[in-house]
Order: structure tokens, then sequence, then C-alpha cells
């Protein structure tokens, strides 16, 4: 129990394109404030969770790697540039990238010794990069910190593109 | 009409008390009879998504609907354990189970202030559904009746519980962090309900 959460858990922190992701979500959502501050964490692991289950399921899916590096890539930008899109659009970019997310960890959750104390740690731990991310989000009240989130979103993308590029 | 109503009765509690072919079994090793009856939704991860996501659903939409839904789910989870008794297949409710887990607790994190009927057909198919996996092995008459009985209780407990410590929270802080919060974890019961779902219907 205790080994399938560990590696459920680890999965996402150990990739660092997963983890400055998972971290841009929450902070584009706490810089698009409410209710995106919430409703972005909110479908990023549902949606993610159905793309484990395109995994699970053994169906193809091109360009996983590409299409997380993609993500932070683009939710980087979208930060950095201080971009606020409707609601229904930042859900649906977000959705699209959680099946990259997913399905990449969705892969192995077959051969996890526990799948369920596997499916746990692996959720739990991307809420828990979410809400990193919602936390240094909130220094959008102040204008120096608006200046630190902006910069954080190219540092965000910078390591999206070394990813992407193979520098990484 | 009296009569109408005990044979009904008789025809009820003898779904309810007569063994049937092994099928469940103890969540735990050494705990029997009513007790192992009372673990046994939150020994069955499937049951326990399910009854952890009608729980949030209550609680996050507590006060609307929340007595119907209530008796709602008591008495479908009787209907289910009747169901189980003769004859149903548990091995079917797993997936079922799953597929509620990740609708209730979805509606739970999206839509909470959702329609009530919605709400009620739910609670009915996660009570029922409940009580159909509560099928315990084939026993003596007492103890498959301790068992059940142990088995439907433990149902509605997790489920008031869980409801009850959710809506207590609500109404106690009133700040919006802790509804975003309760939001997010029904999200996260959703997701895990989801891959624990596709990995059952694949199994299958």
């Amino acid at each position: 129990m205790a080994g399938g959460f560990v590696s459920g858990f680890t999965h996402p922190i150990l990739g660092w394109d997963h983890v400055v992701a998972m971290v841009a979500v929450g902070l584009w959502g706490a810089f698009l404030g409410a209710p995106a501050i919430w409703l972005l964490p909110v479908i990023f692991p549902l949606v993610m969770a159905f793309g484990a289950a395109l995994g699970v399921a053994g169906v193809p899916i091109p360009a996983v790697e590409a299409g997380i590096a993609s993500s932070a890539i683009v939710l980087g930008m979208l930060i950095a540039l201080a971009v606020r899109l409707p609601l229904w659009l930042a859900g649906a970019i977000v959705g699209l990238f959680a099946i990259f997310h997913g399905y990449a960890h969705g892969a192995e959750l077959p051969e996890a010794a526990n799948p369920l104390a596997y499916g746990v740690g692996f959720v739990v731990a991307t809420g828990l990069l979410h809400l990193i991310g919602i936390a240094f989000g909130l220094l959008v009240r102040w204008p120096a910190g608006t200046v630190a989130i902006r910069a954080g979103g190219v540092v965000i993308s910078a390591v999206g593109a070394a990813f992407l590029f193979g520098y990484a | 009409m009296h009569e109408r109503l005990r044979a009904t009765a008789i025809v009820a509690s003898a779904a309810l008390v007569t063994p049937t072919a092994t099928r469940a079994h103890a969540p735990i090793e050494g705990i029997e009879g009513f007790y192992a009856g009372l673990v046994h939704p939150a020994g069955s991860y499937p049951q326990l998504l399910a009854l952890l996501g009608l729980g949030f659903l209550l609680g996050l939409s507590w006060p609307r609907a929340y007595v119907p839904a209530f008796v709602t789910c008591a008495v479908f989870g009787l209907a289910g354990i009747a169901t189980g008794q003769l004859g149903a297949e548990p091995e079917m409710t797993t997936p079922a189970l799953l597929v509620l887990a990740v609708v209730s607790a979805g509606m739970a994190a999206l839509y909470p202030s959702g329609h009530s009927v919605a709400l009620l057909v739910v609670t009915a198919a996660v009570g029922g559904l409940v009580g159909i996996a509560s099928t315990p092995d084939s026993g003596p008459l007492r103890a498959t009746v301790m068992t059940l009985s142990g088995s439907f209780i433990g149902m509605l407990a997790l489920v008031f519980y869980t409801s009850a410590a959710i809506s207590a929270l609500r109404r106690r802080t009133e700040r919006a962090y802790v509804e975003i919060g309760l939001r997010i974890l029904s999200a996260w019961i959703a997701a895990i309900a989801v891959m624990m779902a596709a990995l059952a219907i694949t199994a299958s």
C-alpha cells in the first residue's frame, strides 16, 4: 500500500516538466482570480484522470512528452504575458494539456503494486503542486508580486522549452 | 390492503435474510458478523469512493434535499440488500459504483447547487448498488442478518458523517477557501474513481 502511494506521489514531482506545468495551473488560476482559482484546479485532475484512463486502456496518443513540455511553455507564456482569457477557454486549454499529463501517469497504473494507492498518491501530488501555484499566485495582490509571478511564468516557459528541445 | 402490505414485508424480510452463494467476504481478517458488515463499506474501495462522493455531494449541497436524499439512500440501500439476496451479481457492481463515484464527486466539485432530482437519482443509485455489493458469504441465518445489518448501518454512517462534517465545516467557517478546498477534494475523489473505473472496466 505505502509503496504504491509513494510511487504515485513521486511520479509527478520527479519530472520537472510535470512540476512546472502543474504549478503553472494553480498560478494562472490565482492570477485570473475567482472563479478560475478553484475551477482550474478542479478541471485539471478530472480531465487528467480521463487521460490516465486512456493510458490504462492503451489508447495511443501521439507526442505525449511534447504535449507535456508544450503545456509548460504555453501556460508559462500566458502567465508571463498576463493573458486573461474567458473562463471557458482557460478551462479548455488546461483540460487539453491535462490529458497528456494523465496519459503519462496512467500508462504505468496497471503495473503499479497497488493501483489504488498509486492513483491516490498521483492525484494528491498533482493537487499539492496546484496549491503551491495558488499560494505563489496570491502575491498578485501586490505590484511587486505581480512582477514576480510574471517572471515565474518566464521560468516555467523556459523549463518547458528545455524539455521540448532536448536540453533537459 | 393490510394483508398485502404484510405479505410484501414477509417477502422482503425473507429476501434480506436468505443466505446466497459465497460472494462478498470480510474486509479485515478476524472481524466477523455485525462488525464485518459495519466496516465493509469502508474496506471496499468502490463502495468507499461512491459513498465519499455522495457524502461530499450532500454536504456541499446542504440543506437542499438533505433529508429526502438520506431517506432515499436508506430505502434503496435496503432494496439493494434485498436484490443481492435474491441473486443479483455483485461482480457487476464494481465498475458501476466507480462510475457513480465519478458522477457524485464530479457533481460536488463542479455543480453542487444542481437539480434536486439529479441528486436523488444519484443517491438512489449509490444506495442500491452498495446494498447489492454488501451481500455476505453464505452462512447461518443469524450471521447473515447481523452482517447485513452492519453493512446497512456502515453505509448510512459513512454518508452521514461525511456530509455532516462537510456541512458543519462550511457553516462554521464561512470562508471562501474552505468551499474551494472541499470542491478540489471532491475533484480528487472523482479523479481517483475515474482511474479505478478504467482499470476495472479494462480488467473485465
